[in-house]
């Protein structure tokens, strides 16, 4: 038998502090799920199932969660009770062993343990009459952390560890999380309308059928780097419907999908140079702001699952010691504009502890080297395009333009892409004929400046005109647009 | 077949890269997929590169060249980046040490070899592939010439010129005819014809030099006219798609050329229209490549028979210089028999004036009219020295009144080893060159033989263009505006009231690198303190009334 050797400070870290956001949890236990049916099919193809997925149900009324896999659960082996072992080994994994195994810590099954009264773990192995149950008492658990009580002194009081009988097919085989009388953090979660669109975007779920590109992106994939992404997707039901990820056809922009692979070079210790993934996305002539409901950003996923959030790859350029781009602000900005996901596969990229990114080290030093570059190129087109729809004064806008098109879309399709640019910078032109006040005085501000120009120095004439004082009108505007002149550009 | 891809770090310059544009046919002769880039490449093309060769050309554009090939370093193997080229040459160590990148290839590429290739091709003889240079949108001012070699190398070895490293070995190269010919054969006529070698006139073979390119049609006679651009253009298209490039900016370069030439047919409505519609048609189509090649005959024709077919002189360009001291009575006659423009000799030291001159009235009286010359200063000469040899020039030129027209080339000295421009000649101060630059910056570089314009610019004697470099850059730079309200009249008063040893100390404060700082802070003699605020003065400060000409003489009267 295996003492609890970890204090309760320790559980505390690796329970509240490294999962700061409920809703995490989710991700954690779709990823055990998935991670122990691939660990179990490996290369023993009679093992796939041809449904396998992880079925959530929610139980707003009784405060109660349920995720349970249809998997093969922890199985028995003779001489050990391999459920209790894992079940009480905290920090250790078996994962990292094991080729396309996403989890490898041994911590995130803890996750919901702080924020529920009971996490009941449940195992039913294919051929047994029984099942196990492993619970551990959240609230008992924050009680003695607040006593500052030694854990293995208590951990008697603080989890159970029993069998039941199974009343169902012998055959039968499934892993259960049970989150028994949810606390106040993940009732808040679901305050929000937006938990199940959080939850597409959190979990490494299958695209939507409807989403007929995704063939594209897998066929891309594939190509590349050699390997299927369907075995990180993972099919997930809650209350009866199943989740997708937030793609549909209607997001990909006129650009259509830009793939970029992604390699990271060989370096002076000898390391050979290695595909790492690829980048899919798509983006607008202009960059211009998502509808609110329609997903944006780049989405990084390491092995399907999401690492961080939309904008990513704007902190982590951010973080670039060598090479400024602009500010965070703006970085930020330019990914409101775009849509689309890195899919990373990569053993030698670790995930840092929180999950929310990679563990800094020489390989995500090397990938960040690409998000910079790719960062900056999209950088360069949104400021590139919008000059060239909306500022005609400046010299060699429609070269600029092309050119930094060609560095985000090295392909070449550019022609359809820059005829409808064109056409937009000649209806957006027609549009700033109206400013006639504007385009004479600040002829090379933006659109929207000119539109408020335009407004405020018609709503002068209007007052001066009644007044019968127009030649006051015209002094005013001459301050009005010198002082605009003197102005330092913020 | 391998990825190749040919880089030129974003500098500006005015010939293309003809080094790269030799690796450029070697690689495609071998079946390569080659493609060029000017600066930066996208991260996308760096990956799916197997090699990238990286050109470099001044060693004071030695930071923006390491920026660049660092660039490329951190998305692929150091090995597979060659650097080569004129500053790679010189400073090899520097590179080796600052990008970390081995393979450096010094001077000319004599064998393929080098390049870890076993088929022993001399690269440095092949032709220059012409196409690379569609791949970018920088235009190269020379870059639609051809460029030879006859010989490389120079005997001279002068110490402030790079070719005794570059090209070591003075020897006779490359037959000229074939290399133009073959240019023709792939690319169509160019016009102008550059030779680059560093000293023809040494050369056993000029006589058959001259005759080679009497026999390629520069004559002096007016028989050039500008290929159909439409069949030009087909034909880029055709060779990028049999060579695998990227040629959709040159199917919408296609486009554009069909539309200005058809508005530029106003006056044939009916072709015009006939024009119009056929480019529409083109335009809408889903395959714009297969519609341009269908309809390409018609076209084709359209632009043949409307296009202009002003015949032009074609030129030829010995763009290194030829060495006035070697030029005599029998070799002037030779090169008046080709249309040289311009024909460039150097006046590199005020001892080399009197063979200048020689050289200078043979090529006017041999009917050579379009001249120039390279007139080197910050090495061992005196900032007098450069006014000398300019008047000089000024003097030799305008007594052939309009028959010739002449320009000089100022060429500020740095040594090869350096890796920027700040290098200040014994004689020369940080102000005086400035001052220079600011004055020649005015005619991009180069001063032009009028004499009234080189007495405004240079002043009339050697003490007024002393005085002149003393001026504040931006009372030259705007010199006409100052002198109209006053202030650089009002600045000689001050500057000539000045004692010895007052205008000493204010080029000393003048020279220094934080002169805005030391204006303010340092300890000053009164009368160079009230000089001093005149060198604060912007140009832009009257443009938006906030000085004037009485607003600074208060000023400098409080003091």
């Amino acid at each position: 038998m295996v003492d609890f050797t970890i204090s309760f400070r320790l559980l505390e870290t690796l329970t509240f502090a490294l999962y700061e956001d409920p809703i995490v949890f989710f991700r954690e236990y779709v990823q055990n799920s998935l991670d122990a049916y691939n660990a179990k099919v490996g290369n023993n193809e009679e093992k796939r199932l041809d449904d396998f997925y992880v079925d959530i149900k929610i139980d707003k009324d009784n405060k109660n969660i349920e995720i349970k896999d249809n998997g093969y659960g922890i199985e028995e082996d003779q001489e050990e009770d391999q459920f209790y072992k894992k079940m009480i080994d905290i920090g250790t994994s078996d994962k990292h062993n094991i080729k396309d195994q996403i989890g490898f810590r041994g911590i995130g099954r803890l996750s919901a343990m702080p924020l529920c009264k009971e996490l009941v773990f449940e195992n039913k192995p294919e051929g047994k009459d029984k099942c196990q149950i492993f619970k551990w008492y959240g609230e008992k658990f924050l009680n003695l952390l607040n006593k500052g009580e030694d854990i293995n002194a208590s951990i008697e009081q603080i989890t159970e560890y029993y069998s039941e009988d199974y009343n169902g097919d012998i055959d039968d085989h499934y892993f259960k999380v049970t989150i028994r009388k949810y606390g106040v953090a993940i009732k808040g979660l679901f305050n929000k309308e937006n938990h199940i669109k959080r939850l597409c975007t959190l979990l490494p779920l299958r695209y939507s059928p409807s989403f007929t590109v995704q063939e594209e992106i897998k066929g891309k994939y594939l190509d590349f780097m050699g390997g299927n992404l369907d075995k990180f997707e993972c099919k997930v039901v809650l209350d009866g419907d199943e989740l997708y990820k937030p793609y549909a056809n209607e997001d990909i922009l006129p650009s259509g999908i830009v793939f970029w692979n992604l390699k990271i070079p060989s370096d002076e210790e000898g390391a050979r140079s290695e595909k790492i993934g690829i980048l899919w996305f798509t983006f607008g002539h202009l960059i211009k702001k998502r509808e609110k409901e329609r997903p944006y950003g780049i989405l990084v996923r390491s092995k399907n699952m999401l690492m961080g959030d939309e904008y990513s790859l704007a902190i982590d350029a951010d973080r670039s010691s060598s090479e400024y781009i602009t500010t965070l602000g703006e970085l930020s900005q330019a990914l409101n504009g775009v849509c689309g996901e890195m899919l990373i596969k990569y053993e030698d990229l670790n995930d840092n502890a929180k999950r929310d990114w990679f563990r800094i080290d020489d390989k995500s030093i090397k990938l960040r080297h690409i998000i910079v570059e790719f960062m900056r190129r999209l950088h360069e087109y949104r400021y590139a395009a919008s000059d060239y729809v909306n500022k005609k004064l400046k010299d060699n806008t429609e070269r600029r333009y092309i050119e930094a098109l060609r560095n985000l879309k090295s392909s070449y399709d550019l022609d359809t892409l820059i005829t409808d640019m064109k056409r937009l910078r000649e209806e957006t032109e027609a549009s700033q004929e109206s400013f006639f006040i504007a385009n004479e005085d600040i002829p090379s501000e933006s659109v929207t400046i000119k539109r408020f120009y335009e407004r405020l120095i018609q709503c002068l004439y209007n007052y001066y005109e009644e007044k019968g004082e127009i030649f006051e009108f015209g002094k005013i505007r001459k301050y009005i647009k010198n002082y605009l002149k003197k102005e330092p550009k913020s | 077949m391998e990825r190749i891809l040919l880089v030129e770090p974003e500098y500006k310059n005015k010939f293309p890269p003809l080094g790269l544009m030799k690796i450029a046919t070697y690689h495609r002769n071998k079946g390569d997929i080659v493609e060029f880039c000017k600066g930066e490449a996208s991260y996308t093309k760096i990956i799916s590169s197997d090699r990238v060769y990286i050109t470099t050309l001044f060693t004071f554009h030695y930071d923006i060249t390491v920026k660049c090939i660092l660039h490329y370093a951190k998305y692929l193997n150091r090995d597979s980046i060659f650097i080569g080229g004129i500053a790679a040459t010189l400073m090899a160590s520097d590179f080796k040490r600052d990008t970390g990148i081995n393979n450096i290839i010094e001077r000319q590429l004599f064998s393929s070899r080098t390049l870890g290739y076993e088929d022993n091709v001399n690269i440095d003889s092949l032709p220059l592939d012409y196409d690379i240079l569609d791949d970018t949108f920088y235009r190269y001012p020379a870059g639609d010439n051809y460029f030879v070699h006859t010989t490389r190398g120079c005997p001279r070895g002068c110490e402030f010129c790079a070719v005794r490293i570059l090209e070591p070995k003075f020897e006779t190269t490359n037959n000229i005819v074939n290399q133009v010919r073959r240019v023709d054969k792939i690319y169509g006529k160019k016009r102008n014809l550059f030779v680059m070698d560093n000293n023809i006139l040494c050369s056993p073979k000029l006589g058959e030099i001259i005759e080679d390119i009497r026999s390629l049609d520069f004559t002096g006679e007016a028989n050039y006219i500008w290929p159909n651009q439409f069949e030009q253009m087909l034909g880029k298209i055709k060779r990028r798609k049999k060579f695998g490039m990227d040629y959709s900016k040159q199917l919408f370069d296609t486009i554009d050329l069909l539309e200005i030439f058809a508005n530029r047919i106003k006056r044939y409505p009916k072709v015009r229209d006939e024009l119009d519609e056929v480019i529409n048609f083109i335009k809408k189509s889903d395959n714009i490549d297969e519609e341009l090649e269908t309809h390409s005959e018609f076209l084709s024709a359209v632009i043949e028979k409307y296009r202009s077919k002003t015949k032009m002189v074609r030129y030829v360009d010995f763009n290194q210089g030829i060495d006035a001291r070697l030029i005599n009575k029998r070799n002037i006659k030779m090169f008046s028999t080709i249309p040289i423009r311009p024909f460039r000799l150097a006046c590199d030291r005020i001892e080399d004036t009197n063979k200048f001159n020689r050289a200078t009235k043979l090529a006017i009286e041999n009917n050579i009219r379009h001249l120039s010359n390279y007139i080197l200063y910050n090495w061992k000469d005196k900032p007098e020295d450069l006014w000398i040899r300019l008047n000089n020039v000024v003097s030799l030129y305008s007594k052939n009144g309009t028959y010739i027209d002449g320009f000089s080339f100022p060429m500020k000295y740095a040594p090869i080893n350096e890796k920027d421009r700040s290098y200040i000649g014994q004689y020369w101060n940080k102000k005086y060159l400035g001052a220079v630059n600011v004055i020649i910056n005015v005619t991009n570089g180069v001063v032009a033989k009028e004499r009234d314009f080189f007495i405004e610019a240079f002043g009339s004697n050697v003490e007024e263009f002393l005085e002149i470099l003393s001026m504040p850059d931006e009372l030259i730079r705007f010199r006409f505006f100052f002198k109209a309200n006053g202030l650089i009249d009002y600045w000689k008063t001050l500057f000539r009231s000045l004692a010895e040893e007052e205008k000493t100390h204010l080029l000393d404060v003048l020279c220094k690198h934080k002169l805005n700082e030391s204006i303010k802070t340092d300890e000053h003699p009164k009368r160079v303190k009230k000089m001093l605020v005149l060198y604060t003065i912007n140009k832009s400060q009257f443009d938006r009334g906030e000085r004037s000409y009485q607003s600074v003489v208060n000023e400098v009267e409080s003091i």
